[in-house]
């Protein structure tokens, strides 16, 4: 097959954006505008109009063209896959490929490759038509790894588990804080106020009176930040060490102060199972990873 | 199991209730009709069972079912008083490619009903509002212990009376249903493409949407996004079905209905206006001005419905004053008085600009970047093709960016922790994954026929 020099600069820009975007792939955004001066933008850019203004090419160029844009888009839905089982950055520790990198050279061989074989002779057209092409690929490409990635672990899960109980799955959800929520449930009237830690960390969840009441409603929950106020409600407080990392200057452990007490109760979450005292509550020596305080008015 | 036959039961229900009212939409297939008469029914339903229970004051099977019986009637008045009748058009039949095509979009929609409901209700929104609220209903067949919280009617209450329902129903879980809105959706895309493109464009549209991991993780959980989206959708791409050979003008007021719905699903969000503005024009190009003004005053009244419920439970509430300071109040009420910002919130804009901008890149553009890409391409379309329904697409997708950015813009004046939430704006645009997958594939086919569809 020979060539004329149009096509010559053609296959060479082609040729040139192509590994741009490869080495981008393998390294960073911007590693070639850093090392060999042109940014690897414009070599995109050129390598497109020039496509798009080129005629068709013929049959062993076009092959070799699907099969590099079938392999890349394939090698890139695996990746995405593989990065969404395990975790961000993933592909990036074990490989050195660059995702964003890769998404570019992903979208830019399949616009070649499909203004290369398109036969519509309006340039403008030609790369609306096939620049929608392309990027619907690219869009459905993502979205196709990252869903197989999802239904994966959403059907792995519901196998693996399937004759567990509403229960089981909640507290394989929320582990230690729904078994405690079960646990106060059980110790508590329906009329009582229920007193809670201060949301904000180390008690993200267990603190934030909303989620809390979901599971203790009827019963009213608030969140007690200075003195135990007067209440018409029997009132109990929640004992919880603090189940999100500590991350700021609170320590971990709640209540932190003293209270006078009939009943206390030691959670045990794992077995479902509690242990009574009857003595007010000393934050020294009564701060449990979770229990419960039924506060004495006296 | 009973919370299967609690999600199913209740599904049936809307199915049966909103299949008159898909009448006035003429010859469409049994997929498409399936898919909307459940859409359609499961808003009007829950709207009337929500308008009874301020008459009567509560909320039971028999109150819903009085609902179901209300919309059935009025449907069958509309039917009878304008001859709508019922006419079907015939699925296309599907073979080869296309049809294990169908075969995929099946199964996928089946596995996430089977994650969906299999899954325990975990989402923090989902418990702390909507499912919580729907509990409390089926409970107290009322909203006892809910109006006392602003927090807890911050938004209107579809989702979680969709959720009561199944409770009432003695379901344990009602996640199930939130796939059962995804497929519904699937279906009238579905019927819609094979009417604007051709069956394989048509199977792509639906499974290209479906495997956008956002819209499939969200029909697997009980959030409002996915709803929210849905009704958006379904409701402008009714809006510009009609073109003017064809005058099917129930399409534009089922839009309306429609739109009018997104307000009862989410009413902290300004995209219902975009849906005005399309059927303002849609009434303009197809000459039905008084249709076009009923279906916005429908869309008004039913916004309205909510917010003046909503601020009465504030103003009736024993904590005036501090309720009446609180962040969601102020912000409902600012958005029943007044749209348009003044000085000083301009200047407060002003001052936080590069915040601004940077917050909405992170979470307007960056998560979607692939899909704002394909409106480049779609432009240049529109200019060769002249299409006026690819017009109104592309506008609806500008319009959205439009109007995510002054609410951001808003919304960052009157929230401290405005960009803290940057997820929460992320799930409040999902809706242009499919709008802007049903825009490209039918920019697609105009020109792959080469001819103007709706000039």
């Amino acid at each position: 097959m020979r060539l004329n020099k149009y096509q010559v600069i053609y296959f060479v820009t082609l040729l040139i954006a192509l590994m741009a975007a490869f080495l981008e792939s393998m390294s960073y955004l911007g590693f070639v505008a850093i090392h060999f001066f042109f940014p690897a933008y414009i070599w995109y850019l050129l390598a497109s109009i020039i496509a798009l203004v080129s005629k068709p090419i013929q049959s062993p160029l076009q092959s070799l063209l699907k099969i590099i844009s079938w392999i890349s888009v394939s090698v890139y839905v695996s990746l995405m896959i593989a990065e969404s089982l395990t975790y961000p950055n993933f592909v990036y520790t074990l490989t050195h490929i660059n995702l964003q990198g890769l998404q570019i050279f992903v979208l830019l061989i399949w616009f070649i490759l499909l203004v290369s074989q398109d036969k519509q002779t309006d340039p403008l057209l030609r790369l609306g038509k096939n620049l929608l092409f392309a990027a619907l690929i690219f869009v459905s490409a993502e979205g196709l790894g990252l869903s197989l990635a999802f239904l994966t672990k959403g059907i792995t899960y519901a196998v693996s588990h399937s004759l567990d109980s509403y229960e089981d799955k909640l507290t394989k959800a929320h582990g230690g804080f729904y078994s405690a929520m079960r646990l106060v449930t059980e110790l508590t009237p329906s009329n009582t106020l229920i007193l809670i830690p201060p949301q904000g960390n180390p008690w993200e969840v267990e603190g934030n009176a909303p989620m809390v009441t979901y599971y203790l409603y009827p019963r009213k929950v608030e969140n007690l930040r200075d003195q135990i106020g007067r209440s018409d409600r029997q009132v109990y407080a929640l004992i919880a060490h603090g189940s999100w990392p500590k991350s700021g200057d609170t320590d971990y452990g709640w209540p932190k102060i003293k209270l006078s007490a009939t009943r206390l109760w030691k959670f045990d979450v794992s077995n479902h199972s509690y242990l009574t005292y009857n003595r007010d509550y000393d934050p020294a020596t009564d701060n449990w990873d979770w229990g419960l305080i039924e506060v004495s008015h006296e | 199991m009973s919370s299967l036959i609690g999600v199913l039961l209740t599904a049936l229900f809307y199915s049966l209730v909103g299949w008159p009212l898909t009448y006035m939409l003429g010859k469409i297939s049994k997929i498409e009709r399936s898919g909307i008469a459940f859409l359609l029914s499961n808003g009007l339903s829950t709207f009337v069972w929500f308008l009874l229970y301020r008459v009567v004051g509560r909320f039971n099977l028999f109150t819903l079912l009085l609902s179901g019986l209300f919309i059935l009637a009025v449907s069958c008045l509309i039917n009878h008083t304008f001859g709508f009748k019922y006419k079907n058009l015939i699925d296309p039949k599907l073979t080869g490619f296309d049809l294990k095509l169908s075969h995929l979009v099946i199964a996928l929609l089946l596995t996430s009903f089977l994650i969906g409901s299999y899954n325990p209700i975990s989402g923090w929104d989902a418990i702390t509002l909507y499912d919580f609220r729907g509990h409390t209903i089926a409970l107290n067949h009322s909203l006892k212990d809910l109006t006392d919280d602003s927090s807890y009617m911050g938004y209107p209450l579809m989702i979680s009376l969709d959720h009561a329902a199944v409770y009432m129903l003695k379901g344990i879980s009602a996640q199930g249903l939130h796939s059962i809105i995804l497929m519904a959706f699937i279906a009238v895309v579905y019927g819609r493409m094979c009417k604007w493109t051709n069956p394989r464009l048509s199977l792509l549209t639906i499974l290209f949407i479906i495997l956008n991991e956002e819209i499939f993780a969200h029909s697997t959980v009980s959030y409002v996004n996915l709803a929210y989206l849905v009704y958006l959708v379904t409701g402008l791409i009714y809006i510009i079905t009609p073109v003017r050979e064809s005058k099917e003008l129930g399409f534009l007021f089922a839009g309306g209905l429609l739109i009018g719905l997104t307000t009862w699903i989410r009413s902290d969000v300004p995209f219902w206006m975009i849906g005005i503005i399309l059927i303002l024009i849609q009434g303009w190009q197809l000459r039905a001005k008084a249709l076009s003004l009923f279906s916005v005053y429908i869309v008004y009244l039913m916004r309205h419905t909510w917010f003046h419920f909503f601020i009465d439970i504030q103003v009736s509430s024993r904590e005036l004053n501090e309720s009446l300071s609180s962040p969601t109040t102020m912000n409902v009420l600012k958005q029943v008085s007044n749209y348009l910002p003044d000085t000083e919130t301009i200047k407060q804009i002003q001052s936080i600009l590069p915040e601004i901008i940077r917050y909405l890149y992170l979470n307007i553009f960056s998560p979607f970047r692939g899909l704002w890409l394909l409106t480049i391409p779609i432009f240049v379309i529109v200019f060769k093709r002249r299409d006026f329904r690819l017009v109104l697409l592309l506008l609806a997708i500008l319009l959205s960016a439009m109007m995510a950015t002054f609410g951001v813009m808003l919304f960052s004046t009157s929230y401290s922790t405005w960009n803290l939430i940057g997820g929460s704006a992320k799930r409040m645009m999902l809706f242009i994954i499919p709008l802007a997958i049903i825009t490209s594939i039918y920019a697609l086919h105009l020109t792959g026929t080469g001819k103007n569809e709706t000039k």
